[in-house]
């Protein structure tokens, strides 16, 4: 009977608590309580001053390296708060899962001052919740903000206009396309071949990725090398090196029509192109099936002549290759002679906006604008002074051990917002961290790299995000390149069924804004 | 007894066979920790080896040498540990109540158990009750959403369900009520039953990540997978600002995370374990 | 009435013990179920679910009409699941009663700790490793099938062989983990009866056929009917990690699907009507099922 007492009272206990709990947990409540807005700063490092100070909140996905350091507690943060006398608390979510936390983030009446709009879907994220009154339209300050207004380029903000106004400040790239065209300096140089003489046209191109295959340039007298590598992940990573070359990196338009690209004629000719690589053994037979995490693999291994990748080689320098071992080359002409480039989608990392939930949104503002100013701009380039770099002679000199640390962090955070790459004082500070040869690729990559206009200022149509519009294009895609599916026989249906899938809408929509644009002629 | 009996044919195919599909099952196993181990510079993808290349802890020291993973291994054992004991109390009280024949409004109870196996709401009107009930940024938030699983509770009617009814009415005669018949006896007898639904209950809780990313803001309140899955995506994403040092190829990381994640759930195994060697059935019945 | 408040009175302490998982499953799994009307409505994220306007049916109608693919992802998601159905769900079952079998203690053990560890290896790097197996290049399989004189598979990027990698590779990583239930539900069949049925002289498989998968049926019956009702629901991480786009005609599943537009595309309205829809076959599915498993093997979930 004693026992059968002590279960009753377990049982009681089990309901009593979950009934406090439900009732008692307000403690915890939003992130914006003044109690829980330094989770880990410790009670002595709270100066005088921090208590006066206004204060923001900002959720971001930034995820690289701090050595070990919260992203709300270190010296980097902490110098920003000083230089612009604000708090700032980063809810910074870099599981995979940004957009929910993103989404369910502004459906909740927890909304943060200020929110990052990042990866494929930032200019979706932007219309839509500047549809939806959840942003601040930017216009009406940015003039009271010198260095804002000074550093970012036109383009750059045009990206983040919705329904002509300006929801979000851009974080520039400094790069106009990360992506570049890399070969083996070994084989051009075994097989004779000058990159600036003999790799001109797409037929140039072709005839020496043929003798890649067919020359034995690694010299062990088996048949067993290849032109090109790529991997798969729909269009975005197959090997675009001759998209621009047969003019179907771009919307174009045609008949009465504003066209994207993979809708072109042009398209359809450059996955015959590819088909014949792919035929002839040219292009990596096994690109489709093979993980993409064997791509370095690939590039290392000497059996592959070349690849596509963003300019910084980052993996390839970390197996311990040296980049000199590679040239970066631009793409083959066009057809009518005029120089091709590498395509890439947007001009900014990524943005920032404002929510109509801050109150102040002059201290966000505040904070990027100094981000834009030349302080700001060594800030992120450089790090702080005495622990990243010393000034000799007025010279940042980095340290030796500080180089490329942390640089990630204050990047992302505050944006590259001062772009000029090709001036002091950052250009002396790159070189300082990605040597000459990556100097000289990444003006390189400035060069030929461009953007899809058409595509990338034509506004953002919500109601065509129920469509599933990229799905059909990257199978038609692939199944194209390998041969899975007969081109000229099936190009039709492709189009058709894209354009009733969906595709017909965007086309109209898209038309009919391009009409009244300033980019018609 | 067993040197009595001679091995029959049959029974070796059975060894065989089910030595041969250890085999396979262990060779991911092996291949994640020969991986993780590896030098990352030399862990080549292409080539089926079955021997670490080079010997590295590198991604090991990744892993391990943040402040984050302890909080987050402490938040994780928490949650696994409370979770797991709230959900099996309360999973199996609800599941014996189904089980019982007698019982008037089974029919109706266990529909409604099913249903919600059936039907969920998504993960926004979850987020706004998280909110009304000010659980957001809680360690609550991470166990009480788990401690009712309609999967579980229908799993343990079917082993309640065994329990002989002989048994219930004899107790009954003897004058116990049905609290007393569950504490002390159904719930002994179903031992095994009981201890699978605490691996499954634990597993879940350990593994558990979308409550992690979407509850908590906190960073000394979010659980180790949160962590773990922040380092490989880290690893993974290709920055355009990051010079290469430190860089460590993501299938590194992903390996080491895995048997770093795993390995103290898989401690618990061998105590679950006990209960399946031998049944305990007859013995419950005897005694 | 009267019968029925005597029978409350009777069965008191069940209801007592009943009360908080009820509660637990009021609060977190039906108050939640609430925001399923978004499916019928046009989601707005600053009006919240309530507010929202209704859309009526057009959600669904959209789903069934002007999406051209959505037969062939339901069709897809169907035929993935029966053959899981035929032959990943036996798989557990063989697998835990051939374990039972084993005699040694030690061997027992050590072949339960080792089937269930694919469990734990996430899809994203189990995937990788079954790529890397299927490699036409340097995967092992084909190196197998050339030292045998075939020539080499690109297994990944025919449609054909999909659906069976998709099968055979969720026996592999899931099989073992299945067995810890049915294993458990052996432990609770009497020694005794193995007992008399050896003095019977009952050779193996008659002891498996009569006394072991009865001794387990009802935890068969139950998992069966579970899995019947999840028959619209394809897992997302392994199609993921395994179907390139190359192979989305037959590998395109509803979980993929929902993965692109609802999440990629945060058409959470959309999301809803398709997991509603999957829902509800479910739910047809399950109480058919149930029905039949009561009338001809007298088990059921209710």
């Amino acid at each position: 009977m004693k026992n059968h007492s002590r279960r009753i009272a377990a049982l009681s206990m089990s309901i009593f608590l979950a009934a406090g709990v439900l009732a008692g947990c307000k403690a915890g409540e939003g992130a914006k309580e003044p109690a829980a807005s330094q989770p880990n700063g410790s009670p002595d490092s709270q100066p005088t001053t921090q208590e006066e100070r206004p204060k923001v909140t900002i959720l971001t996905n930034i995820n690289v390296d701090t050595e070990g350091t919260d992203v709300n507690d270190n010296d980097y943060i902490r110098y920003i708060e000083e230089q612009t006398g604000i708090d700032i608390e980063f809810i910074n979510d870099t599981s995979s899962n940004y957009p929910q936390k993103l989404n369910t983030i502004m459906t909740s009446n927890n909304i943060p001052d200020g929110v990052m709009l990042m990866g494929d879907t930032q200019r979706t994220d932007l219309a839509r919740f500047a549809e939806e009154e959840l942003l601040l339209p930017l216009d009406s300050y940015i003039d009271q903000y010198p260095n804002l207004k000074e550093n970012i380029k036109k383009e750059a903000w045009d990206v983040t206009r919705f329904d002509g106004q300006i929801y979000g400040v851009p974080f520039q790239r400094y790069d106009s396309s990360p992506y570049m065209t890399f070969l083996r300096r070994d084989w051009l140089e075994k097989l004779n071949i000058d990159p600036e003489k003999d790799l001109v046209t797409i037929e140039d191109w072709y005839q020496v990725l043929k003798r890649f295959v067919e020359e034995d340039p690694d010299g062990n007298g088996q048949d067993d090398t290849y032109g090109l590598t790529a991997t798969t992940s729909g269009t975005h990573f197959t090997n675009f090196t001759f998209l621009d070359s047969f003019g179907a990196a771009k919307a174009k338009y045609v008949d009465g029509e504003l066209l994207p690209n993979y809708m072109l004629p042009e398209y359809k000719e450059w996955l015959k192109f590819m088909h014949k690589l792919y035929e002839e053994k040219i292009l990596d037979p096994n690109f489709i099936v093979d993980d993409a995490s064997t791509l370095w693999d690939k590039v290392t291994g000497g059996k592959y002549g070349g690849f596509l990748w963003f300019w910084g080689l980052t993996e390839y320098q970390s197996k311990g290759y040296d980049r000199k071992e590679l040239v970066a080359v631009k793409p083959p002409v066009h057809k009518d002679g005029s120089e091709a480039s590498y395509v890439y989608s947007s001009p900014n990392r990524h943005m920032m906006a404002i929510t109509t939930a801050c109150e102040n949104p002059e201290y966000l503002l505040k904070i990027w604008d100094w981000a834009c100013s030349q302080e700001g701009g060594i800030f992120t380039f450089a790090g702080l002074e005495g622990k990243d770099y010393d000034l000799q002679d007025g010279k940042i000199v980095l340290r030796e051990d500080r180089k490329g640390k942390n640089i990630g962090w204050r990047q992302l955070t505050l944006g590259i917002q001062l772009p000029n790459v090709d001036k002091e004082p950052v250009f002396g500070i790159m070189e300082q961290n990605f040597g000459q040869q990556g100097m000289e690729d990444l003006m390189l990559s400035n060069q030929c790299g461009s953007y899809n206009e058409l595509d990338l200022y034509c506004p953002v149509f919500t109601q065509l995000q129920k469509y599933d519009l990229a799905k059909p294009v990257q199978e038609f895609t692939d199944k194209a390149i390998t041969g899975a599916i007969d081109i000229d026989a099936e190009w039709d249906n492709y189009v058709a069924g894209w354009r009733k899938a969906g595709g017909d809408e965007k086309i109209r929509l898209s038309t009919e804004w391009y009409l009244g644009s300033e980019y018609f002629k | 007894m067993r040197k009595r009996k001679k091995i029959s044919l049959s029974y070796m195919g059975i060894v065989m066979a089910l030595l041969l599909f250890s085999f396979l099952c262990i060779l991911p196993f092996w291949y994640v920790f020969i991986s993780s181990i590896s030098d990352p510079l030399k862990l080549r993808t292409g080539d089926v080896r079955l021997f670490p290349n080079g010997f590295s802890m590198q991604s090991y020291r990744i892993v391990l040498k943040e402040r984050r993973f302890y909080r987050g291994l402490l938040v994780t054992l928490i949650r696994t540990v409370a979770g797991t004991g709230l959900g099996l109390f309360i999973q199996s009280m609800t599941a014996y109540v189904l089980s019982r024949k007698s019982f008037g409004g089974r029919g109706f109870f266990s529909r409604m158990v099913v249903f919600t196996i059936l039907f969920n709401g998504g993960i926004i009107p979850n987020y706004l009750i998280m909110q009304q009930l000010h659980l957001l940024d809680t360690i609550w938030a991470l166990i009480l959403p788990m401690v009712f699983n309609p999967w579980n509770v229908m799993l343990l009617v079917s082993f309640f369900a065994a329990v002989p009814d002989s048994i219930e009415e004899s107790a009954k005669l003897d004058g116990a009520n049905d609290l007393v018949i569950f504490f002390r006896l159904a719930a002994p007898l179903s031992k095994p039953a009981l201890m699978t639904i605490l691996l499954y209950i634990s597993v879940r809780h350990w593994n558990e990540l979308m409550d992690g990313v979407i509850y908590i803001n906190m960073d000394r309140l979010k659980p180790l997978q949160v962590y773990l899955i922040e380092l490989i995506m880290r690893s993974s994403v290709q920055n355009m600002v990051e010079p290469s040092e430190n860089f460590v190829t993501a299938l590194s990381i992903q390996t080491t995370v895995i048997f770093v994640s795993c390995l103290p759930i898989l401690t618990l195994y061998p105590f679950v374990q006990r209960f399946f060697v031998k049944g305990i059935m007859a013995g419950g019945v005897k005694g | 009435m009267k019968t029925h408040l005597k029978r409350i009175r009777r069965d008191k302490y069940l209801y007592l013990m009943l009360l908080p998982g009820v509660l637990f499953m009021l609060l977190f799994r039906y108050l939640p179920m609430g925001g399923l009307i978004i499916a019928f409505k046009d989601f707005s994220l600053r009006k919240g679910i309530w507010k929202s306007a209704w859309a009526g049916m057009e959600n669904f109608t959209f789903i069934f009409t002007q999406n051209p693919d959505f037969y062939q992802i339901v069709k897809n998601t169907l035929e993935i699941n029966l053959l899981k159905l035929l032959f990943s769900f036996p798989m557990p079952i063989v697998l835990a009663l051939m374990i039972n079998e084993v005699r040694g203690v030690r061997l027992k053990k050590w072949i339960q700790t080792s089937v269930y560890l694919p469990y734990f290896v996430s899809w994203v790097v189990f995937g990788g490793i079954v790529i890397q197996f299927l490699s036409p290049g340097t995967g092992i399989v084909n190196r197998l099938i050339q030292a045998f004189g075939g020539s080499s598979i690109p297994f990944l990027q025919e449609e054909r062989y999909f659906k069976g990698i998709v099968v055979v590779t969720d026996i592999w990583k899931g099989a073992g983990w299945g067995t810890i239930l049915y294993l458990s539900a052996l432990t609770g069949i009497d020694p005794e009866i193995y007992e008399a049925a050896k003095i019977d002289g009952a050779g193996r498989l008659k002891t498996i056929w009569h006394i072991s998968i009865p001794g387990i049926s009802d935890t068969i019956v139950v998992l069966l009917l579970l899995q019947i009702g999840a028959m619209m629901d394809v897992g997302f991480e392994q199609i993921y990690v395994l179907c390139k786009p190359i192979l989305y005609s037959v590998g395109d599943v509803i979980s993929t699907y929902v993965y692109r537009v609802g999440i990629g595309n945060a058409q959470f309205s959309m999301t809803a009507a398709v997991g509603l829809f999957q829902s509800a076959v479910g739910l047809t599915l399950i109480v058919i099922c149930n029905r039949i498993c009561r009338t001809f093997f007298d088990k059921s979930l209710w």
